[in-house]
């Protein structure tokens, strides 16, 4: 069992990076949906995907 | 996935309902199958004779691993139809696809680097495997890195498709190449993380998560996907579109 | 018809009649050797590089006698890859040499001659700066590195780093960041000719480099990488 915190770390790392990408994706979303916002949409659009 | 490949919107309009669809599948799919494999990993799988516990993370480095190669077959696909089409999505494809091939292969190094330290004792070894994965998000860093240095948005997708292309058909000659030089200077101890042949219960968990991780994948591209659509979209507001 | 100067394109319909290829290789190449000065200046520079990352690795690393076989093909590779990187930065540098690129392109030339010649071009400049290399390595060194072997290697070897740097030169040229951006570009991909390079290197000298055929490995690569590299050369260019 000595090794046990070497796998939970493995794991929590890897969570971490997954989640910490989904909050990048998140931000980008962001600030698409500002851009889109401060133009005038010439023409009707769906939302963004996400 | 044959939905986002050839979606029936001709324009490179906002994605709309199908990707979203997708995405959303996807995701739903993936947290299934993630919460299962997860139950299979820590209490399903038995544990390891030599290794003990740690050997479990071999159930998140290599669904890990197949997803990167996955992504950047990917990358491969989109960079080839966008070179001989030119039509965006295709770029929007690759380059979405890379960044996320980028973040699972830096797990791919990290799980793996956590494995060598627990099993070998050492933060870094250069074993064949971890030197390719090395290589192989160097080659997809320089990918992002290109297409971050190159100014024009045609260019970029033009010459990062070529790398794109590039890279992928070196994989199997940088594997060839460093596994033979691995086998210059054999490891120490050689454990073999699998033993001889994976017992079946060890097999179907690590199926099982790699369904899960490939649905992650899919999650996360779709994601990215869209972001990168809506992207091209108010490139092409701003200034007028010429074209496809 | 009027003769059609073979040299120089002329902006008629594309009805005229082509020179054949090896001769719009030949002229393209001439092209790019074309300044004699400037070959000079490339392999001149490059030599010099060579000599003085040679020197630094005499006072990195111990080089007695028994060490010295060990540790010269890493050495001497190490030398390359970076005159290799230099040189292939020099080639596209000159805003002459974009003005004449551009030039190129309004002719009806294969794109592959025009990647095929410029791979010569520059081949010259390296395999020149390479086996000076070697023969001055083999005296900092004291071993006898200008053996046939040795040779077909670093020819194999260059040629490796050459195909694909020709490729990837190109695109770096064009960008904001080019000195670093081609090594980042470059050498992950070519990993499997440093790692056979210096094994075959290795191997030649009388080490132990195990019986894997490096320099098969090689020939694969640069096959491979060659072909590859002329078909998407025209991507890289087209504006």
């Amino acid at each position: 069992m000595q090794n046990f915190w070497y796998l939970f770390a493995a794991y929590t790392l890897v969570w971490l990076g997954l989640c910490g990408y989904l909050l990048y994706l998140a931000q980008e979303v962001r600030a698409l949906r500002r851009e889109l916002q401060s133009r005038p949409a010439p023409s009707a659009e769906d939302g963004p995907a996400a | 996935m044959a939905q986002t490949l050839s979606r029936p919107t001709a324009s490179a309009r906002a994605p709309g309902g199908g990707l979203a669809l997708f995405t959303t599948l996807a995701g739903a799919a993936g947290a299934v199958t993630m919460t299962l494999a997860l139950y299979g990993i820590f209490v399903l799988a038995p544990t390891e004779r030599t290794q003990g516990v740690v050997q479990r993370v071999f159930y998140i480095h290599v669904p890990l691993a197949w997803t990167a190669y996955l992504a950047f077959g990917v990358v491969f696909v989109g960079s080839l139809l966008y070179l001989l089409r030119r039509r965006r999505r295709w770029d929007v494809l690759a380059r979405s696809s890379a960044e996320v091939g980028v973040v699972l292969t830096t797990l791919v190094i990290v799980s793996g680097s956590l494995w060598g330290k627990a099993v070998w004792g050492t933060w870094w070894t250069w074993d064949a495997r971890l030197t390719s994965t090395l290589v192989l998000w160097f080659i997809y860093v320089a990918y992002l890195m290109l297409r971050a240095y190159v100014g024009d948005p045609d260019r970029a997708a033009r010459y990062s498709a070529v790398l794109g292309i590039v890279g992928f058909l070196d994989i199997p000659i940088i594997h060839m190449s460093v596994i033979w030089w691995r086998t210059l200077h054999p490891e120490p101890v050689v454990l073999r993380s699998e033993g001889p042949a994976l017992p079946p219960e060890m097999l179907w968990v690590l199926l099982m998560s790699l369904v899960a991780m490939t649905c992650l994948y899919l999650s996360l591209l779709g994601l990215k996907l869209g972001i990168e659509t809506l992207r091209e979209d108010l490139r092409a507001r701003r200034s007028p579109p010429a074209g496809q | 018809m009027p003769p059609t100067p073979v040299q120089t394109p002329v902006s008629s319909p594309p009805t005229v009649r082509r020179p054949r290829p090896l001769v719009q290789l030949g002229a393209l190449i001439w092209k790019d050797l074309q300044t004699e000065r400037r070959t000079r200046e490339i392999v001149l520079t490059t030599a010099v590089f060579a000599a003085l990352a040679l020197l630094i690795f005499v006072f990195a690393f111990d080089l007695r006698v028994e060490n010295r076989r060990a540790v010269a093909p890493g050495m001497l590779w190490v030398t390359v890859t970076f005159a290799t990187l230099l040189a292939l930065g020099r080639t596209y540098a000159s805003e002459k040499d974009q003005g004449t690129l551009e030039y190129l392109l309004t002719t009806p030339v294969d794109r592959s001659l025009l990647y095929l010649a410029r791979l010569l071009a520059t081949l010259v400049f390296l395999l020149v700066a390479d086996v000076l290399t070697l023969g001055l390595a083999g005296l900092f060194f004291d071993l006898p590195l200008l053996t046939p072997g040795l040779l077909a290697t670093v020819f194999l070897g260059t040629l490796g780093f050459a195909s694909v740097g020709t490729l990837f030169a190109a695109m770096a040229a064009n960008t904001r960041a080019r000195e670093v951006l081609l090594p980042v570009l470059l050498l992950p991909v070519s990993v499997p000719v440093v790692i056979a390079s210096v094994q075959a290197t290795a191997a030649d000298l009388g080490g132990a480099a195990g019986d894997h055929p490096w320099l098969g490995l090689l020939l694969a690569f640069d096959g491979l990488f060659l072909g590859l590299s002329a078909l998407l050369f025209e991507h890289v260019l087209e504006d």
